[in-house]
């Protein structure tokens, strides 16, 4: 077992989860439903980055930027169209949910409609790898890692030093209360969708990055996305990082895992190598989902 | 007349989705449990009968009795959570459950032969029948389980136990607070749709005489849900009608194919987005479905 | 509401019929299957791409028994229930005598078993299962079964690396996980060891821990296979994660068009050096052809199956001087001298269950970011 290596590929893929699982968890949290279209809005900014950088010629950080403002504006044009008339309904959270489905059953197509079923790529050269550690790690991967933190950063400080953030926390706490206190809870709405699928686009686009583009990207990537948050502990943004961590870890830890000297009890037996079969690899998370769940829905951080 | 043999082909085809449909249907419909992962009872009560009846010989009758037995002990296993997760939870943990039931039958190639499927499912009754009529008798088949299936569960849900069901889906707080063990009530629920979904994956693998892990992904349940919500929820009519449309609408772009300027992969991407277009509109301004739940007033 | 509900149904129905009967006659036509959606979709282009060039190419030549030929392509979703939707439309609707095309053998096998129980010639393109063979008269394959390219590519690598320790990565589908079980059998009568067994699911983005996995017990070899999409996702992360160095563990694989197509031409560095199978020079035609008429390169050679099953089709009808399939299927087992094909393994020709009894390849090397003789 190769730990630093293990490491490193753990805190690549928790950078890219948890921008995504961020995004979730505030829906989740002020509007109270599971947004099954939100890794498809983050596939929707990663073409958008790629129109900008591919055929429009732009840096690619540029493109990302732009792209995920184009499409935050997009998550809050949905919201308008769809879940805002749900909610002056006032729907069940659970029709919500079925109609984020269809939103994202829709979305997909449609993007696949427009850029097909092909695998796209940015204009990145392939990476030599540093060694640290006797782990590699790729210039682009210590990008990622960084962008990551600086985008948590940067999110830790809009919820806490801004009114925005307070609004947000106050929606979060008591929606009634926050607007009898005169919150326009609307517009906050609204902001939120922008960051929460601004933040899914940057996610997006760094999974695209390091690995491939692909209309069907966002069904691929949803489970692993909704295990971070439901691991974190819902409406908690810092538990949406830890909760893609520990998954991150997970994933990769358990693959590697031998578990023949648990059995052989300090040579009292030998059963050579016990490993579970790499064909399970994707029921990894949802196996972690399910066990959650059923013993500790709250997650691991509970909402302060 | 061969198109009449595609009619057949068609109609036996939405025969089975439409018991998957009212499974779903009774389960969201009735009891307000939203299952994600429907596709997991196809998927166990069509490995297990085939597998019945080619690995062990067990006869047909009895591999479908199984079958929808272990459908139905799924199911239970499935609603145990009910208990303390919240709907929406619980909605997301059957989708996952869905994915491992699938992981299993595609991994555990020693019983399952895994990604290559059950090949030699025999036909039921095929000495019996002439050939040509096979198709014929298949669908008659086919649709006496649909009208038993249809008659049991409207006797269920107008049963005062149907009733319970009803008021928990509407008012779950309320219905404990009159007492009522809701969980036991979800649970005998889920065994129910368990045990349909079970008798439709049988059907299916008899008909097809041949399952893979392939049949059984996630975009099934996206498709019986399609159906439940232009069908109307709360009555199993409409679940009947949203097979027929979904289905119909599904092959009839295969059929448009020529007179749209568009390539396949677009046509296919088209069919989709629109699939997924109608779920958004009935949600928003026609959320009972084309056929609506008759409300009765009790007094 | 439910007048509502049955008149949509009516609708539907009606367009279905209408738009059915509405086909020309005087056509040879001949059903074919293709993932136009699903997980395979990425290759539909191509494989589309080759029953249409075989098409164009008929025509020019006169057509079948002098009427033109005409290829019907429908979708199988990459699913087994609407692949059987689609053989019944072609079957029962458009009235072909004839199928081909073919992915996944998961989709294929039913449809196989539904053309042997109606009389219907259905010549198998890409799938490779061997089960195909056991289904009946009516079914033939154009693809190479699994035991020749296993056995190839073991004979390979063992012979070039000579070394015994062996990792393996393939797929978890029919098509690798008999092709992982030919590859075992024939690394096993080698006396090679096999040090690691990775299957992977296909669709993920991420194969790092795969990787890790794979080379956890340091193999000195390594034999797997890919599609377009995982085989760049795998190349790339197996290069920065520093697997991919082939002067230390040499890499093998079987399909280098299938696996590399997409990667050799994005990422050419990482793969310099990687050693595999490519099918023999005729198929180069072929690739000319699909350049010519799509302006790229063909992303996967099974697209050229479904070119050689066409003509060897039209072939068959003309030679039998009948459009009947138990005719055509005779006539198959005839023409098959005289047609050198393009796809995977050169000359076609049929043996017992009709399959392909001969599998040739040539041995390749990626270098300077492309495919070349080895």
């Amino acid at each position: 077992m190769d730990i630093a290596q293990i490491l490193i590929n753990t805190l690549v893929r928790a950078a890219e989860l948890s921008l995504l699982a961020i995004g979730l968890t505030m829906v989740f949290d002020i509007l109270k439903f599971a947004n099954f279209a939100h890794t498809d809005y983050a596939v929707l900014g990663a073409l958008f980055a790629y129109v900008f950088n591919r055929i429009l010629g732009l840096n690619l950080f540029l493109a990302i930027i732009l792209a995920a403002f184009v499409t935050g504006w997009v998550g809050i044009l949905i919201d308008q169209a769809i879940f805002k008339r749900l909610r002056k309904i006032g729907a069940k959270p659970v029709t919500l949910m079925i109609t984020s489905m269809g939103t994202a059953i829709a979305l997909r197509n449609l993007m696949r409609l427009i850029w097909t079923s092909h695998t796209k790529t940015y204009a990145i050269p392939l990476q030599k790898p540093l060694e640290i550690l006797g782990a590699r790690i790729t210039p682009l991967q210590i990008g990622i890692i960084v962008v990551g933190l600086l985008s948590m950063i940067a999110f830790h400080l809009l919820l806490h030093r801004t009114t925005f953030g307070k609004a947000l926390r106050a929606i979060s706490d008591n929606s009634d209360l926050a607007n009898a206190c005169a919150i326009d809870s609307e517009k906050m709405i609204k902001r939120m969708w922008f960051l929460a699928s601004a933040y899914g686009v940057i996610g997006g686009s760094m999974i695209a990055m390091e690995h491939l583009l692909y209309p069907r990207l966002g069904f691929d990537i949803i489970i692993p996305v909704f295990c971070a948050t439901i691991l974190g502990g819902i409406g908690n943004p810092y538990g949406a990082m830890l909760g893609a961590l520990t998954l991150a870890f997970a994933e990769n830890l358990i693959l590697a895992l031998d578990l023949a000297p648990l059995i052989n009890l300090g040579g009292l037996f030998n059963v050579g190598s016990i490993q579970i079969s790499t064909g399970y690899k994707p029921a990894i998370s949802f196996m972690i989902l399910i066990i959650v769940l059923l013993f500790k829905p709250t997650g691991i951080l509970r909402k302060k | 007349m061969p198109i009449i043999n595609f009619i057949i082909y068609l109609l036996t085809m939405i025969g089975i989705y439409s018991l998957l449909a009212m499974s779903l249907n009774f389960q969201v419909g009735f009891t307000g449990l939203i299952n994600f992962g429907q596709v997991a009872f196809f998927c166990i009560g069509a490995y297990t009968s085939s597998l019945l009846v080619v690995n062990a010989g067990v006869p047909v009758v009895v591999a479908f009795l199984v079958a929808m037995a272990l459908s139905g002990i799924f199911g239970y296993i499935m609603s145990i959570p009910t208990k303390s997760l919240k709907s929406d939870y619980w909605a997301i943990a059957t989708l996952a459950s869905g994915e491992i039931v699938r992981l299993v039958a595609l991994n555990e190639a020693w019983l399952t032969a895994g990604p290559f499927g059950v090949m030699g499912i025999p036909q039921i009754l095929k000495d019996l029948i002439p050939k040509d009529a096979y198709p014929v008798f298949y669908l008659l088949f086919v649709i006496a389980c649909i009208i038993m299936v249809y008659i049991f569960l409207s006797m269920l849900t107008n049963s005062p136990f149907g009733r319970n069901l009803k008021a928990i889906r509407d008012e779950e707080e309320l219905c404990l607070s009159l007492g009522k063990d809701t969980q036991k009530l979800k649970l005998q629920a889920m065994i129910v749709a368990g045990t349909v979904g079970g008798l439709a994956g049988s059907l299916f693998a008899f008909y097809i005489q041949f399952i893979s892990p392939e049949n059984f992904k996630p975009i099934e349940t996206f498709l019986m849900w399609a159906m439940i919500i232009v069908g109307g929820r709360g009555n199993f009519k409409g679940a009947i009608i949203g097979a027929v449309v979904i289905q119909l609408f599904n092959v009839s772009t295969r059929f448009l194919g020529n007179y749209v300027p568009l390539g396949s992969d677009s046509m296919a991407a088209l069919r989709m987005t629109i699939i997924g277009v109608l779920i958004i509109l009935f949600l928003l301004f026609r959320p009972e479905g084309l056929i609506k739940e008759k409300k009765k007033v009790y007094d | 509401m439910r007048k509502y509900a049955l008149m949509l149904a009516i609708t539907i129905m009606c367009l279905i019929m209408g738009f059915g009967v509405a086909s020309a006659a005087d056509t040879f036509k001949i059903g074919g299957l293709v993932p136009i959606t699903g997980t395979q979709a990425v290759m539909a282009e191509d494989l589309s791409t080759g029953l249409k060039l075989a098409e164009e190419e008929v025509n020019a030549a006169g057509g079948v028994l002098g009427m033109p030929v005409q290829v019907i392509i429908e979708d199988t979703e990459t699913r087994p229930a609407p692949g059987m939707d689609a053989a019944r439309k072609l079957i029962d609707v458009d009235k072909v005598k004839v199928l081909t095309g073919g992915f996944s053998s998961g989709v294929s096998l039913p449809i196989a078993k539904l053309c042997q129980s109606k009389g219907i010639l259905f010549v198998v393109g890409p799938p490779t299962s061997p089960l195909f063979a056991d289904v009946g008269d009516f079914v033939f394959m154009m693809d190479v079964l699994d035991k020749f390219k296993g056995k190839e590519i073991v004979d390979f690598a063992v012979g070039d690396s000579g070394k015994k320790k062996f990792g393996l990565m393939f797929m978890n589908n029919a098509f690798g996980m008999a092709l992982r079980e030919e590859t075992i059998n024939n690394l096993k009568a080698q006396g090679a060891e096999v040090t690691t067994d990775v299957v992977y699911e296909l669709n993920k983005v991420d194969y790092k821990a795969e990787l890790q996995r794979l080379f956890a017990k340091k193999p000195e070899v390594i034999i797997g296979t890919w599609y377009a999409k995982e085989g760049m996702v795998t190349a790339k992360q197996a290069y920065e994660m520093g697997f991919l160095e082939v002067n230390k563990v040499p890499w093998y694989c079987p399909e280098m068009v299938s696996s590399y197509a997409t990667a050799v031409k994005e990422i050419p560095d990482a793969l310099e050096g990687v050693k595999g199978l490519t099918p023999l020079p005729p198929g180069l035609l072929y690739t000319e052809k699909f350049k010519k008429k799509m302006g790229r390169d063909p992303i996967t050679a099974y697209a050229a199956m479904n070119y050689d099953a066409v003509i060897m089709i039209a072939m068959a009808a003309n030679f039998a001087n009948s459009t009947d399939p138990a005719k055509i299927r005779d006539a198959l087992w005839k023409i098959d001298d005289f047609y050198r094909g393009q796809s995977t393994g050169g000359d076609k020709r049929f043996v017992g269950g009709g399959v392909q009894g001969f599998g040739k390849y040539e041995r390749t090397i990626i270098k300077g970011g492309k495919i070349v003789p080895y």
